[in-house]
């Protein structure tokens, strides 16, 4: 047992709070948020400057081939910082449904842009019966004539809109089981018949729906076996889910120190506030959500690292413990703000927007819970 | 980082030893006696017998050296100790014996006292202790024992909550007040006292926990010097010694009978033909009791990482305790919903189903919570929310 980071990992982690002290004070946080894409180029460009998008990708295909806990310190800062960016879409799902769906052609060709950064892909998967397994995606893709139509909608995708591609998961056979019957298509977003629109709400980061109306896509975009391609999503989702819950950890672990240092230094009838035991008693859940939540992120993104049998359970458990906690936490650390918590320009309530957000994104408590039960056969 | 638990080679030889042992001197009536309502006389003299051959062998106190009854294990191999008898249901066995133990062996014993702590190691004599959660919730103005000096003997007057198995105990080890509007560190005395003194009576307090619990009412009890433990006043400081004793929270592995026992019920009892673990609200609710106990488990972990490498535990050990009494009771709220009314069968019911354990469990969960507001505050001060303090008159408190 050694909890510790290694010796990479904790250069990570320096080098990663020092880029995102100087790069993502909370008034840049709120200005990208309230900007109409969500997307900071300037911001992205530095993260491909310095490797981050080529972490998850094997040397061979341009990137670094860094293990998913030296992400996950990456993921951890983020979260802290509330960063926002394509990295997940992009250089982690995508990159990963690449890895294990692609030919070597495809691989070949399109992890390298993704590692650089210049390309940003988008995976297109839920769609309006949200959901993340495979019963619920619907969106038909007709064979006829040496190529596939699409047709139908997505909903929900982040990234859609800045993406140059999407990775669009369809299904091309129904039947009995839902989880065959699936393909991927390479789409260009520009592609005719490909519209996209970004969906409002307090949502961030940002979604979208995408729309295919009679979309063409030649049989060599069609990334991994025609109707076999679940196993390649399931595989991508866990990566991708275990660093979204390392994300969500270090947002987490802000808010609960945004509610201790408030509680210190906010005085009230002549004392801090903090000496209030029912202040306490939310702090102390905010902490207990933080630390939850980390060391459950950890341990699922060490699993996967070990290519441990029991890594998607404790991804699930893991989705389950920040779905709940983040938000539980925001709303504690809310409830010791007060008034002042609720002020854009304060920093708190992008967190909060980020965990009502992040909590259905790859899965919400109910899925995961549902889905450890079926994985631990209860 | 590396998230598996495992013992070290010179631990697994132990553990080896610690369970051939174990095989040959566990009787089976006391293979999990933890959870029965009452240990009626039959059964304690068979625990009693188990806890001499345990101190014979140095293991109620296995960190002491073997001159002071124990063993002189190292902190590694006093876990597997701890961690073997605990998934048998006898930690407790442990945990009685030390807070008494450590009291005496920080006064430096000599003569009397050192025979005594050799007997209560080697497990010839039981004590009870008096019932507080955490020292540092000591109030002197609400201690129900004060204790007044007369010449070289001290009076004490008053009543206190007792906790002990064992039925006839050699000694009673108590705090009492001088001055209940001192402050804490200075207002306390220690004592271990003979229970048989005149003005001292025993009575049984019935209570939800199956721990059993004595109410002891101490009217102008003369007691000898010898009793004091350490120097006058030095209670409060002797008390929190006492805290240092095992706790199952010390240790990385979670012993959680009743989440398995449930999750196996759900699995095999069928409403119209249907396992009751399919039904989606129940199965929502099984994993949740499931995520709790691996978040105890992290914490453990953590806890443990941070000891072995001579990290500062702040507001850890605080909150895995926390953590754990929080899902205990989300458990017996989470075994009501599965189970529906059977969850409120006891071991005397034939329908009960698990032999009342569930029932058991409910009951435990809400006694052991009782010490949450003690783990709440300690993590509050380790994060520097100081708490008000109320005013107390004529304190000496700097």
């Amino acid at each position: 047992m050694d909890l510790a980071l290694n010796e990479v990992q904790t250069m990570l982690q320096n080098s990663a709070r020092e880029f995102m002290e100087a790069e993502m004070p909370k008034s840049r946080v709120l200005e990208i948020d309230d900007s109409p894409s969500g997307f900071a180029v300037d911001l992205w460009e530095k993260m491909c400057g310095i490797g981050w998008a080529g972490m998850a990708v094997p040397e061979e295909y341009g990137g670094s081939g860094n293990s998913f806990t030296d992400l996950g310190v990456i993921y951890e800062t983020m979260g802290y910082y509330a960063c926002s960016s394509p990295h997940l879409s992009s250089a982690v799902l995508c990159s990963q449904v690449i890895l294990e769906a692609g030919s070597q052609e495809q691989k070949q060709t399109l992890l390298p842009g993704i590692a650089s950064g210049q390309q940003i892909f988008s995976l297109a998967l839920t769609e309006p019966e949200y959901g993340w397994g495979a019963d619920t995606v619907h969106l038909q893709a007709t064979r006829h004539n040496g190529s596939f139509t699409l047709e139908g909608d997505k909903l929900f995708i982040p990234d859609a809109n800045v993406a140059d591609r999407l990775l669009v998961v369809a299904r091309t056979t129904a039947g009995p089981d839902p989880e065959h019957g699936l393909s991927i298509f390479i789409v260009d977003k520009d592609a005719p018949g490909v519209s996209v629109r970004v969906q409002t709400g307090w949502i961030g980061p940002k979604v979208c729906e995408v729309n295919f109306a009679n979309v063409s896509v030649s049989e060599s975009n069609v990334l991994g076996p025609v109707d076999g391609a679940w196993p390649a999503i399931a595989k991508s989702l866990d990566r991708g889910t275990a660093l979204l819950c390392a994300y969500m950890a270090g947002g987490t672990q802000k808010v609960f120190e945004m509610a201790r240092d408030y509680s210190q230094t906010r005085i009230a009838f002549g004392v801090p506030i903090g000496t209030f035991q029912r202040v306490q008693d939310h702090v102390i859940d905010t902490l207990n959500e933080a630390d939850a939540a980390k060391w459950s992120a950890y341990e699922a993104l060490w699993k996967l690292d070990q290519d441990d049998p029991g890594a998607s359970v404790s991804i699930s458990m893991a989705k389950a413990v920040v779905s709940t906690g983040f938000p539980k936490a925001c709303e504690a650390s809310h409830h010791v703000h007060a008034g002042i918590g609720t002020d854009l320009e304060f920093g708190l309530t992008q967190y909060t927007k980020r965990a009502r957000t992040l909590q259905h994104y790859l899965g919400d408590a109910i899925y995961h819970k549902a889905r450890m039960a079926k994985l631990l056969a209860v | 980082m590396d998230f598996t638990y495992k013992y070290t080679d010179g631990q697994q030889r132990f553990q080896g030893e610690v369970q051939s042992w174990l095989e040959v001197h566990l009787p089976d009536e006391v293979q999990d006696s933890s959870g029965q309502p009452v240990l009626d006389q039959t059964s304690w003299g068979v625990c009693a017998a188990l806890r001499e051959k345990l101190g014979a062998k140095g293991w109620l106190t296995p960190q002491e050296p073997i001159e002071r009854g124990g063993e002189g294990l190292d902190p590694a191999n006093a876990t597997v100790l701890f961690e073997e008898l605990d998934a048998r249901g006898l930690g407790w066995l442990l945990e009685e014996t030390a807070g008494a133990l450590r009291a005496i062996a920080r006064c430096d014993a000599q003569g009397d006292r050192e025979s005594l702590a050799t007997a209560i190691a080697n497990g010839r004599i039981g004590c009870w202790r008096s019932q507080f959660h955490s020292i540092d919730d000591l109030d002197p103005g609400d201690w129900g024992i004060q204790v007044t000096r007369d010449a070289d003997d001290r009076i004490l007057d008053g009543e206190g909550i007792f906790q002990g198995r064992d039925p006839a105990p050699g000694y009673l080890w108590t705090l009492a007040v001088h001055d209940p509007e001192c402050h804490p560190e200075q207002a306390f005395s220690a004592f271990l006292i003979p229970p048989n003194l005149d003005g001292i009576s025993i009575h049984p307090v019935r209570r939800m926990s199956p721990d059993p619990a004595h109410r002891i009412c101490f009217d102008q009890v003369r007691i000898p010097p010898h009793c004091l433990v350490g120097q006058e006043k030095d209670g409060w400081d002797l008390g929190r010694s006492t805290f240092l004793i095992p706790s199952a929270t010390a240790y990385t592995s979670v012993q959680d009978q009743p989440l398995d026992d449930l999750l196996d019920y759900a699995r095999t009892t069928t409403v119209q033909g249907v396992s009751i673990a399919a039904e989606p609200v129940r199965q929502q609710l099984l994993m949740e009791a499931y995520i709790n106990r691996g978040i105890q488990r992290l914490f453990r972990m953590r806890d443990t990482w941070m000891r072995s490498t001579g990290t500062a535990l702040t507001y850890h050990a605080a909150q895995t305790r926390l953590w754990e009494q929080r899902s205990a009771l989300r458990l017996s709220e989470i075994t009501r919903e599965v189970m529906g009314v059977y969850a409120l069968l006891d071991h005397r019911d034939p329908r009960a189903p698990n032999n009342g354990n569930f029932e058991l469990q409910q009951r435990l969960a809400l006694t052991n919570s009782s010490a949450s507001g003690s783990d709440s505050k300690i993590i509050a001060r380790a994060l520097g929310l100081a708490s008000q303090e109320p005013e107390r008159v004529g304190s000496s408190a700097g």
